[in-house]
């Protein structure tokens, strides 16, 4: 319900800004229009713009009902695919998130929205009360009326018209203008005052046509119309042109065929109205436009002699050309609909990550970025991988090793290194594993798979778009080397225990530990200032202070990480259990030799 | 001239008018009967005599006898009464005439005499 609110008033204000468009082009080009044609092409110009306007507003809403299970059960699929089998707890966690994004929280569009709609809703209470008063207060004020002169001229009208329908006519002491009223039961109201005969034929004939073009539809019509739009300033501007338009193409119907003398006579009969019911309104105070604008232009109509075109083909091309914008409108609307403004949409609901996949956007509704106080954003992986056509192929609580089929990259949590075909790739952030499940950073993503990344803050949208060229990062990496274990020549370590202090050997070369020495632990395991030893081995060693995480990479891409007071080693992200612990004494970090033989497929001889 | 400090309910206005647009004084069963035919109403003599009673105690008719019949003459002419609810409903008339489903012959609001000079003087010059 708050997203067909939301969806329809999206595309209130879209249809409204073309509105607003059109109106004012019509409204620019008065002149032009008015000294080239007739009033009633201007009058129904706003119909057909009007009209035009109404229409895509409801296929689209249509459309949208059509969309929504198919949206639903996408998502559903999306957390059944990526919640894993064997962690009952997450997949119990997973589906609570999954039923709280189809319950959407109110946001600033949905707030927007329900102005819009109380608005309108008002708008348009109001204006049909004020009318029912109206017409209870003109019963009260007029009083059926039959005079035989004015109903045989009513008669002979009518039959110039080719109305058939009676019409009730009333008289009232306190109008001022003849008028017509009424949306089901029209009734004609005159002034009480003697007409002359062709006073009577020309007001009487006004009136009429007013009734038979159903002029007061149109007023309905415009009605909804405002409703729709009360916030837009145009549209009232539109409203006023209209009131107009539907005076002077009203005094042209009714002065057609009719010589000059008439059109003077029917100018003069409205000046002397004017003149004389003018004392019965001093009341009224300043209306946002006055009467003599209108006045001005009806009376410039009814004196010119120009003729007029029709303008049947520029109305043609005008319903035409507004047809058109209406169609990009709706057109792009649902484009809208089918990537962004869905994406908005749902992203509103709840926080998202988007894929351009180059044809359209696929959205992911629960996989919720997650931005910790500034940076860096991350995002759920295993939700991710799902349209990325990757699959979990081992995991366990430190490393999990994922595959399309062609790559597989293996993440270790805590590591900054990834690796890609068994080759390391350096992360910026390390990878990370919290209650919720894997994340990992947009920087990171870029690097691992060959999206481009975009964050907006404001929605806490990710875009992700496919790019054809491979990132600089993935370029750079060497290609995959085999790594099986048996071709590489095992190195050899010896070490050399003389009481406590062990003497460690590579390849028969004595390894000197300028300050920190290796010593042989309570367990009996040689421990082994890691920073000189990997040296002397060419690996890596990084020190992240923060998680009191090692992580060691081998020139062969192997990755080893653990961590200070763990018992355990991670290579590749499979577990070593160790007897003993990774410690730091003094400024440096020991590992056991021993496990650390056992990662590095070193072979260690002992001596004493 | 009468002030009139509050509207006529619509049932006492309805009697009104036909007591301002028949010839007075006037019966009640003339009074019923006229509004018999107008067909919109449908009042027993009763309820009419109990209008026309209420109007007589607010003073906009006085009773008269002739005969056996009471008769009834207006104390205050339509004109007056109506302009008491004129504002209102010419506010009505010229207001947004737009969404109000009027269509007035013309919109005279907001205009000074010397700008309805002006459209005059513009009219004639245009004949020209």
């Amino acid at each position: 319900m708050i997203g067909l609110l939301k969806e329809i008033f999206l595309q209130v204000v879209i249809s409204s800004l073309k509105v607003t468009f059109i109106i004012s082009v019509l409204l620019l080009l008065t002149k032009p229009i008015e000294i080239r044609y007739r009033a009633g092409f201007r009058y129904y110009s706003w119909l057909a713009v009007m009209l035009i306007f109404l229409l895509p507003l409801y296929s689209i809403g249509i459309q949208y009902e059509i969309e929504i299970p198919r949206f639903q059960t996408e998502v559903r699929e999306v957390w059944e695919q990526s919640a894993v089998p064997e962690k009952t707890d997450t997949v119990i966690q997973e589906s609570n998130e999954t039923v709280k994004c189809e319950t959407p929280k109110p946001d600033s569009v949905f707030w927007l929205a329900l102005l819009w709609m109380v608005g309108a809703l008002l708008y348009f209470v109001i204006h049909i009360k004020r009318y029912r008063h109206f017409k209870k207060m003109i019963k009260r004020v007029s009083h059926p009326f039959s005079d035989s002169r004015v109903e045989a001229i009513l008669a002979e009208e009518q039959v110039r018209l080719n109305v058939s329908k009676r019409l009730s006519v009333r008289v009232s002491p306190i109008a001022d203008t003849p008028l017509l009223t009424g949306v089901f039961c029209m009734m004609l109201v005159l002034p009480s005052r003697d007409y002359s005969n062709d006073e009577l034929h020309l007001i009487l004939r006004h009136e009429l046509i007013h009734y038979k073009r159903n002029d007061i539809l149109y007023q309905c019509l415009t009605l909804v119309f405002l409703s729709l739009h009360w916030f837009n300033p145009f549209v009232y501007l539109m409203a006023n042109a209209i009131e107009i338009d539907g005076e002077t193409s009203c005094d042209e119907k009714v002065l057609e065929n009719e010589p000059y003398e008439t059109r003077v006579f029917y100018g003069e009969m409205l000046i002397k109205f004017l003149k004389t019911e003018n004392q019965k309104k001093s009341y009224l105070t300043t209306t946002f436009f006055g009467g003599e604008q209108a006045m001005k232009k009806r009376l410039t109509l009814i004196a010119s002699k120009k003729k007029r075109k029709k303008g049947a083909a520029a109305m043609v091309a005008l319903t035409a050309m507004t047809i058109l914008l209406s169609l990009t409108a709706a057109a792009s609307t649902i484009e809208f609909v089918d990537s962004k403004e869905m994406v908005k949409n749902s992203s509103n609901r709840e926080n998202t990550v988007v894929m351009d996949t180059g044809e359209g956007y696929d959205v992911f509704i629960g996989c919720e970025p997650v931005c910790e106080s500034k940076e860096p954003v991350k995002i759920p992986l295993k939700s991710f991988l799902v349209f990325i056509d990757y699959k979990v192929i081992s995991e366990n609580e430190k490393t999990i090793v994922i595959s399309n089929g062609n790559r597989e990259i293996v993440l270790s949590t805590n590591s900054k290194t990834a690796m890609i075909d068994g080759t390391g790739v350096a992360l910026t952030e390390a990878f990370e594993c919290t209650d919720a499940g894997y994340y990992l950073s947009l920087e990171d993503i870029e690097t691992l798979f060959s999206y481009q990344v975009s964050y907006d803050p404001e929605k806490n949208n990710v875009i992700l778009s496919v790019t054809d060229e491979t990132p600089e990062a993935v370029k750079n990496i060497a290609p995959p080397t085999v790594r099986p274990e048996d071709h590489i020549a095992p190195r050899k370590v010896t070490v050399l225990t003389q009481g406590n202090t062990p003497s460690v050997f590579i390849e028969g070369m004595f390894v000197t530990f300028p300050d920190a020495q290796p010593f042989i632990d309570e367990e009996g395991r040689t421990q082994i200032p890691i920073r000189i030893l990997a040296e002397e081995l060419n690996c890596q060693v990084t020190w992240n202070p923060h998680t009191q995480g090692i992580t060691l990479i081998s020139t062969d891409g192997v990755v080893i990480t653990t961590k200070i007071g763990d018992d355990k080693l991670f290579v590749d992200g499979q577990k070593i259990q160790m007897d003993t612990t990774a410690r730091i004494i003094g400024n440096r970090t020991y590992l056991p030799l021993r496990f650390l033989s056992e990662a590095l497929r070193f072979n260690v001889f002992w001596e004493t | 001239m009468k002030q009139f400090e509050k509207r006529l309910p619509d049932a006492e206005l309805e009697i009104m008018k036909v007591i301002w647009h028949n010839p007075t004084p006037i019966s009640t069963s003339e009074v019923k009967h006229i509004i018999d035919e107008e067909g919109i109403n449908d009042w027993t003599q009763q309820t009419i005599q109990t209008l026309l009673n209420r109007l007589i105690a607010k003073e906009f008719i006085e009773k008269g006898k002739r005969g056996k019949e009471y008769l009834y003459t207006p104390l205050v002419s339509e004109s007056d009464y109506v302009s008491y609810e004129s504002k209102v409903f010419l506010k009505k008339v010229h207001g947004n005439s737009v969404t109000s489903f009027i269509r007035a012959l013309f919109n005279g609001k907001n205009m000074s005499a010397e700008e309805i000079e002006k459209l005059e003087e513009m009219f004639r010059e245009m004949q020209k």
